[in-house]
Order: C-alpha cells, then structure tokens, then sequence
C-alpha cells in the first residue's frame, strides 16, 4: 500500500513539472492548463500501475523496466492523438520524457519504497 | 632404605617448618631455625652435588668437599640474610651462590670448613653418584635448567617420600601401593590390571588413586610454600612444578 | 629416598597438575586455556550429556581473595544474561577445596586470532558492534567489565561474539559506596612482566588491573574507585583501533594512552570514533558503549559520526553518492526534457 501510494504521488508531481515544462514551449503555453491536467493524471495512473507491481515483485530491475514499460505505453496513448492545430504526432516529444518519467517513478518507488508485499507463507511464525 | 639417606627428621610426617624458610632462618627462636635448616639442606644437598659433579665437572671428593662447604656457609646466619624475596626465586639464589662459592674455590684453593654449628649428617653421596650416569650431560650454558631440573627431581622424590609414611600413618598403604604402581613405575600400570592386581574393583582403584594423587598434591604444595619467599614466587614455582601446559 | 627418573618426573608433574573431579558431576576432557587466576578445561556433563567449560583456581586459596573472586566472576556471569555474554552454569567446589565454576564452551576464536584471518572492514565493524551492545548490556546491569581486549573476546563461527573473562568486573552500587571487590595481584609469569616495577603505580583503592594499552588513564592511576562505564568506553576504543589496525595498532597498545597510530586506508570518521573514545580525560569520551554503537551503526550507514563533524559540502557529497542513480536518473531525465524542448523550438 504504501508503495502503491508513494508511485502515485510521485507520479503526479513528476506529471505536474513535466506538464509545466510545456511553457517553454510557445505555442504550447496557452493550453498550459489542460497540459499540466493531462501530464499529471497520466503519471498518477502510470505511479499506480508501477506502485502495484512493485508492492509484489521483490527485483528492482524488472519494477525499473515495468515503470519504463508503463510511462512509454500511457505516453503512447496520449501522442496517438494528433495536434488540433497542425494534424501532427509528436510521438517522440512525449513518448521519450513519459517514458523516463515511468523510469524514475519505477526506480524510486524500488529504491526507497521498502521491501515488497511478505509471501503468506514468510508470514506465518 | 638406607638410614643414611634420610635427612634428621622430627619424626613427624608432616613437613618440618610451613612458614617459609626464608623466614625460618631468620627467627630468634633457635628450633624454628633449625627446622628451616634442616628443610634447605634436605631439599638442596642433592642438586647442589649433582650440579657440582656434572655441571663443573668436579671429581667426587672435590665435589663433595664443595657440597660440604656449601651447607656450610647455608646453615651461617648471613647466607639468606643477603636474599630478597621477589628479586629472584630463592633457587636461582641458591645457585649463584653456588657458582660463587666454586669459582672463589678455584681461585684460593684455601681449606675448605666444614661444620659452622650445625652438625650436617653424613649425606650419602654414594647412592647419587650410582644415579649421576643416568642423567643426561648438561648443557654446559643450561646452568639454571639443570639446576631447576636436579631440584625439581629432589623435591618430587621427598614429596613422595612424605606421601608414603602420611599413608602408612593413617593405614592407607595400599592407596600409596596404588600410586607408586600407576604414577612412579616407568611401565605405568592400567587401572584394570592394579583391579586384578589388588583385587579390588575398579572404582575403589579410581577412587584412591584419586586420594593419593589429592595428597600428592597437597604435601607438594605445602613443602613448596615451605621453600619460596613469597607468595608470588609460591604461585609461580606452583606453576611451574604443577602447572598445566596447556598448547 | 627415590630416585625418580625424568619420565617419573613429568609422570608426577602431570598426575599432581591433573584436577580432581571426582565427586563433581563432571569427566575432564582436556585443559583449554590458561589464565592469570586459573586454568579452564574442557569438561563433559554426562548428566546433561554436554560438553562445558570449567575454570577453576590452579591453587587452593587460604586467603579467600581468589576464591571471592572466582565466585563473584560467576556472579556476574549469572546476572549477565545476554547472547554476548557466556552464560555460566554452576559453581563448586574440588575435593581438595579449590573452586570452580561451569559455563557454557564457547567455540570460536579469540578477536585477536580472528582478526588476522582477513576478514573486511564491514565484518569488523559489525563484530565491533555486537560487542558494544553486550557491554552496554552489562553497563546497564551496573557491571563494568574493566578488561575489555581482544584477548578476552570471542567470536563464534556466525559472528556472534562472547566477552568472556570477567574475572575484574566490578560492580556498580550507589556513587558513594566502595567497590564490592577488593582485587589482589596475580602471580602468573605474564602480569608478573606486564607489572614490571614502575610501569603500574598502585594507589590505596587496590592494586592496578587490566592490560596496558586498553585500559584508560585513570585506571592505570589505580582510581578504581571512581572508575564507570567510560574505562570500558575506552577499552572498546582500543579494540576498535585493534580491529582497525589489526597488528600494528596492538603494539602502539603497550604505549597506555597515547593516541593510536593509524596505518593507511583507515577511514577518517572511524579513526576520530576510536580517537574519542580514547580520550584521556572521561568527560570527553562517548558517555557509554551504546553512544559508541550508535557512532558505528552511522559509519556502516554512510552517515556522518558524531566524532568527526563534516563540512556542508562534504556532507552534501556524502548525500549525492548515496544516491548517485537517483541523481543521474534526475539528470537524464532534464537533460532530455531539455533537448525535447530545444527540438520542438521553430
Ligand atoms: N567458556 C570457554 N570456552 C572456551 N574457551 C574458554 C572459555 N573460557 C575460557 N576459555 C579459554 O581459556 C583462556 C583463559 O580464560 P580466562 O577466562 O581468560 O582466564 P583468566 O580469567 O584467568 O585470565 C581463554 O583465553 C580462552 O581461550
């Protein structure tokens, strides 16, 4: 539980600045706020499906990959809808970062998370 | 026995002085020195020839003419008078004394005295001369060893000369028949052949060896106390004498 | 009288240094150890079907010091129950009025053995560390060890470690009772030596115990009265710069309370631990062994000690190679974030 809550806050405040970054963009910045939106709860959902795996497996390398996993499908989905102004995908400008931000989210939550989910049987004294 | 071989003795089994010599000889009361002369001279006139003979390689009269002198000057009220307890053991005093007196013997050759107020029974160097081919010749720079050697050899064999007649004393021959058999004869008997031997059971051999040995101890610790200046020369002879190895 | 050949000789010098179990529940297996009151041997309990380990004073004692001693040491043992330190079983007495007592054989090695059989700094310190909670343990039943060394440590085959030899030990009553002991000196060949004439003064509280090199000032000064939990914090420093130094550090131990003298690739914050719990004065000193714990449970945890204060950009250096991944994960992701942007820029 408390891993699957800790993915998900970092998944929102990772989402949140990665959303923010968009205001370097110019053209960009006038839809800063459905932007930051999106970029949070994509992320948030991204930290619960990581914060998941990761209460249950015990290796930090596959909660690390599953959260690469994860952040390029969900970034996926999003960049399969093509700008309303010029009809274009921009798969690798959100796949890339939401792919990383799925990275540090998996790292994170396997690192300093604390261990995983004790087997019933480890359980029983 | 022969008579000769034993030292004047009070008759009691029990070791002649239990406070140290070193004290002994410097009491006012003239018993309470004799007892301390008598205990140094009987646990030291042997290692004192034998160390003479072998390690000076003196003939036999020189030799005993030395050991003479020796007692001698022992039994003068001087001659510990000069010892420090915890400086050194009181053995490693009496043989430098020794060395002293045989080079300064060499250099005059002036008559030796004999006598010095106490009257020194004929000592039986005879029966020491028949076990001087048993030993090993020393090292001629293993003084002290020899020396320690010689002394400790002198002072088991009185320890358990004293352990036979306190078993006699109290009727407990056979105990004592027990330990000569198990810890003194080179072949060491087992316990089940001195069961067979004496007819006894097994137990009963376990449990008076056990008593011998008790007593060994105790009469060794005793006449040891008798024969060191203090306490920590005491533990430590203790240790040295009845010490464990351990590797 | 008899003449007794060499072989009767050594046959008598082993028959009269064998000990007499007789009427004890034991069986005597074989001599272990030699200390400075007694010999230990290893010894069978058929009636438990164990094997244990018997000390017992290698003199029957007619003043009673050694005696009080020996008792007082199984005392302490009793009180002490702690997985660091032996337990003790029972106490007797010989036939022949020496007594003894029983505990627990420990199979292991001593510290200083055991140090030299290369084992990592990490193991050290752990072992280091099991030791100072057993300390602390005894500290807090108001029992100072008062002869902590390698000598007297023992580490089993799974790191656990036993202090043993607590044959010093004095028990703490309120500050201004006296020590329940009076300690006398021994005369075995070895404390003989280390007590060459001059190199111990003694003052009225009793004679000067412990080992040069681990004991502290004040107890070389024979204060014994006003001795606490800090002499053994001292002692402990010692060990630890033993543990540190393996050989080299034992030797600076004869020279009392001079600082260690460090060999290369010992950590700084580990030499300042030992340094301060070295310290000449008490005051100065980590106030017990779980202050001296805690310092090394820091080291082992990559945090700064107590003992060796850091500069904020040091500590912040510390902090960033703790979490170096962290860090270049953060960075990776910027530096893309970043070139995304630039990329997108017309
Ligand atoms: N319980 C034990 N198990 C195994 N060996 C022991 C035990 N107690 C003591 N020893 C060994 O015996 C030696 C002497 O014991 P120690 O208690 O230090 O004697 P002392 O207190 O007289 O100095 C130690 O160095 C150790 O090797």
């Amino acid at each position: 539980m408390k891993k699957i809550l800790l993915a998900m806050a970092l998944g929102a405040v990772l989402g949140l600045l990665d959303g923010s970054s968009a205001w370097f963009s110019p053209d960009a910045r006038d839809k800063m706020g459905s932007i930051i939106l999106w970029s949070a709860l994509k992320d948030v959902t991204a930290g619960f499906l990581i914060g998941v795996v990761a209460a249950l497996v015990r290796s930090k390398v596959a909660v690390v990959f599953w959260g690469l996993l994860v952040g390029l499908g969900l970034a996926f989905l999003v960049a399969m809808e093509p700008d309303p102004d010029t009809g274009k995908h921009y798969y690798l400008a959100i796949m890339l970062p939401g792919g990383l931000v799925g990275l540090l989210v998996g790292y994170f939550t396997a690192r300093y998370g604390g261990g995983v989910v004790r087997r019933r049987a480890a359980t029983v004294t | 026995m022969d008579e000769t071989t034993r030292m004047p003795r009070t008759g009691s089994p029990f070791p002649p002085t239990r406070a140290s010599v070193v004290q002994g000889v410097r009491s006012d009361d003239p018993e309470t020195r004799k007892r301390a002369y008598t205990t140094l001279v009987e646990s030291y006139w042997r290692p004192v020839y034998t160390y003479v003979r072998l390690q000076w390689r003196r003939d036999a009269e020189q030799a005993q003419d030395l050991t003479q002198e020796f007692l001698a000057r022992v039994v003068e009220k001087e001659f510990l008078g000069t010892y420090e307890p915890g400086r050194s053991r009181l053995r490693t005093f009496v043989r430098t004394c020794l060395d002293r007196l045989v080079q300064n013997a060499d250099r005059d050759a002036r008559r030796l005295k004999r006598g010095g107020g106490f009257e020194i029974r004929s000592l039986d160097f005879g029966s020491v001369e028949g076990e001087l081919s048993r030993l090993d010749p020393p090292d001629p720079n293993q003084g002290e060893a020899f020396f320690e050697r010689e002394w400790i050899r002198g002072f088991f064999g009185s320890v358990v000369e004293e352990l036979r007649l306190e078993c006699e004393e109290s009727g407990k021959q056979i105990h004592f028949q027990l330990f000569e058999r198990y810890d003194l004869e080179e072949a060491g008997a087992t316990y089940e052949s001195l069961a067979r031997d004496f007819e006894l059971s097994s137990n009963d051999v376990t449990n008076r060896l056990a008593y011998a040995r008790r007593t060994f101890r105790r009469i060794a610790l005793e006449r040891l106390r008798t024969l060191t200046g203090d306490e920590a020369e005491f533990r430590a002879e203790a240790r040295t004498l009845l010490g464990v190895d351990v590797s | 009288m008899r003449w007794l050949s060499d072989r009767t000789v050594e046959r008598l010098r082993a028959a009269g240094s064998e000990i007499d179990l007789t009427h004890t529940r034991y069986r005597l297996i074989e001599p272990i150890g030699r200390g400075g009151m007694g010999t230990v041997y290893l010894v069978e309990d058929p009636a438990l079907d164990r094997r244990v380990a018997l000390k017992v004073l290698d003199l029957p004692d007619a003043g009673g010091e050694l005696t009080a001693r020996l008792i007082q040491e199984a005392r302490v043992l009793a009180r002490l129950e702690h997985p660091g330190i032996v337990p003790v079983h029972d106490v007797g007495e010989l036939e022949d009025g020496r007594v003894f007592y029983t505990m627990k054989f420990v199979r292991g090695d001593r510290l200083d053995r055991w140090v030299r059989s290369g084992v990592s700094l990490r193991q050290r310190l752990v072992v280091f560390r099991r030791l100072c909670e057993a300390v602390a343990f005894a500290h807090a039943q108001r029992v100072l060890h008062r002869d902590l060394k390698p000598q007297n440590i023992m580490v089993g085959a799974f790191g656990e470690v036993l202090v043993m030899d607590w044959g010093v030990a004095k028990i703490l009553r309120n500050l201004d009772e006296e020590p329940t002991l009076r300690m006398t000196p021994e005369a075995s060949p070895e404390s003989l030596s280390a007590r060459s004439p001059g190199a111990s003064p003694q003052t009225r509280h009793g004679t000067v115990l412990g080992t040069p090199g681990y004991m502290p000032p004040e107890q070389a000064r024979g204060e014994s009265a006003q001795l606490d939990e800090r002499a053994d914090v001292y002692a402990l420093g010692a060990v630890l710069a033993f543990l540190l130094g393996g050989r080299a550090a034992a030797e600076m131990g004869a020279r009392s309370a001079s600082k260690p003298r460090w060999g290369r690739g010992v950590p700084r914050a580990l030499r300042a631990v030992a340094e301060m719990a070295m310290r000449a004065e008490p005051a100065e000193r980590y106030r017990g062994a779980d202050e001296l714990a805690a310092e090394v449970d820091r080291f082992l945890e990559g945090r700064p000690v107590m003992a060796h204060p850091e500069s904020i950009l040091l500590r912040a250096g510390r902090f960033l190679w703790k979490h170096r991944i962290a860090v270049i994960l953060l960075l990776v992701y910027a530096i893309v974030r970043a070139l995304v942007l630039l990329a997108e820029r017309p």
